[in-house]
């Protein structure tokens, strides 16, 4: 089936001026699976950190929100151990006047800001709200420890 | 509002010109939509005045039905950006209003301070505390200025308030009164007009008392404000305007998205043209040409405002529930 020209043009501008930070490029068997890479965000434990994601475009996109998982290991209260990111506008807060930037801009937020009172990783939260400043330090040493090399 | 009369903004062509290319149509989802929508959305009429005026024409539920809305013209129209105070500079206790209007027809302005307005009046604005200043009066013409500039600045004050002497809460807000629907506002500015047919019948607006309700044969546009307090000096805030036409008056309301939707799509790199919203936000490849309602969010066009009324039926920018389409086909 042909590509919708929303996506073409997504995929232009993406490439054409990446947002600070996030690079994202489509693979060459499918122009719906996108390669992307966020690099953590200063003042943030994942300082230093290059993180790879996949991204999906389904069949009913921009009716339906992508599809975006985590594939470098990360200590977050809102990504679980699959990679998989609990962030509202990817569930129900979805609408099509969003897009593949700003659905990546909202996931680099959400590395400056972890939320561990909306947890997917009940363990990780638990850890963030009794003590935070361990927390910060495991989610340093995993930045360190998959993030920062050729995984 | 702009000045541009290609566009369908507040100066509307009127509905009897049936090879008009300009226009607003309705698509409706099968309810029945509140009659503002049948009238050309951007007027919202006042309660007891307007359902007995449109055709109600029994509707059939299926969905996307499409109808022409009725739309009027309005001849006066004040940019209510461009409305500010200013402190008088020969007696700094005085506040006037500035601003720029098109006047379609010769026209007159008035302002008035923390004048009453009764839902049962022909939008009569009565004044106790302080007499309007004396109507002004401008030829037909695009981006007048008030004041005028053959006006003496020692004259400004007439048209001015000086905000000490009321209570700030009498300054800063609309007072209702709940029993009799009156509302009192601390700034109104009237233009009005002689409507174009009628100007033969040697009506003149200076024969009337100013504030008067309207007469049929008037068109008016009336902005309500109030004051803001900053520290030791005052703004100006517009609170609603409303336009008087063919003996009826209307809530102007403001279509989010308008102002860019009829320029052409940017190309290439450089171009951030998905920010700059003159693509349906859905599709990013046809102009935006449709605006939810009740929202008033013009950010589709008007394929996708079908897709979406089947699918999620939430407008994408705000996710308020849509109620109908309307399409505004764009003069260029």
């Amino acid at each position: 089936m042909a590509l919708p020209k929303r996506i073409i043009k997504e995929t232009q501008r993406l490439l054409a001026e990446p947002a600070p930070g996030i690079s994202a490029s489509p693979s060459e068997e499918n122009a719906r699976y996108f390669n992307v890479m966020i690099i953590g965000p200063s003042t943030s434990p994942y300082e230093g950190g290059v993180y790879k994601l996949e991204l999906y475009l389904p069949e009913d996109y921009p009716m339906a929100a992508p599809k975006v998982r985590f594939l470098t290991k990360i200590y977050h209260p809102n990504i679980d151990k699959l990679g998989r990111i609990c962030l509202d506008i990817l569930k129900d807060k979805w609408s099509p006047a969003l897009q593949i930037r700003t659905v990546l801009l909202s996931i680099q937020a959400l590395l400056s800001s972890p939320n561990p009172d909306d947890p997917l990783d009940e363990n990780v939260a638990r850890q963030w709200r009794e003590d935070e400043n361990s927390a910060i330090n495991t989610a340093k040493d995993w930045t360190r420890i998959y993030a920062m090399q050729d995984n | 509002m702009g000045s541009s009369s290609s566009r369908p903004q507040t100066r509307t062509r009127p509905v009897t010109r049936p090879n008009d290319p300009s226009g607003f149509t309705v698509v409706n989802g099968g309810h029945q939509p509140p009659a503002v929508y049948n009238s050309g959305v951007q007027y919202a009429p006042q309660q007891q005045q307007a359902p007995a005026q449109y055709p109600q024409q029994p509707r059939p539920p299926a969905p996307a039905e499409k109808k022409k809305t009725k739309t009027i013209r309005n001849d006066v129209n004040l940019k209510k950006h461009t409305l500010k105070l200013v402190q008088d500079e020969s007696d700094p206790s005085v506040y006037y209003p500035t601003f720029t209007f098109d006047c379609g027809s010769p026209c007159s302005v008035t302002v008035f301070f923390m004048a009453t307005e009764s839902p049962s009046e022909k939008l009569r604005l009565r004044t106790s505390l302080q007499s309007p200043g004396r109507r002004v009066q401008y030829d037909k013409k695009l981006g007048c200025v008030f004041p005028p500039e053959d006006m003496d600045p020692s004259e400004y004050k007439q048209y001015g308030i000086v905000p000490a002497l009321y209570a700030d809460s009498q300054l800063s807000s609309a007072e209702a009164n709940e029993d009799s629907g009156e509302h009192r506002w601390p700034i109104c500015i009237r233009l009005e007009c002689v409507v174009a047919e009628e100007a033969l019948e040697d009506h003149k607006l200076g024969d009337l008392p100013a504030g008067c309700g309207m007469r049929d044969w008037i068109q008016s546009q009336t902005t309500y404000a109030c004051l803001e307090r900053h520290e030791t000096t005052w703004s100006v805030k517009v609170l609603k305007q409303k336009i008087w036409v063919q003996n009826l008056a209307y809530e102007l309301q403001e279509i989010y998205g308008l102002e860019n939707a009829g320029t052409p799509v940017a190309e290439g790199p450089g171009q951030p043209s998905d920010d700059l919203g003159r693509e349906c936000v859905i599709c990013m490849s046809e102009p935006r040409d449709t605006t939810l309602l009740p929202c008033r969010h013009m950010c589709l066009c008007h394929e996708c405002a079908q897709m979406l009324r089947q699918q999620t039926n939430k407008c994408p920018i705000c996710r308020t529930p849509v109620r109908s389409l309307l399409e505004i086909t764009l003069k260029t």
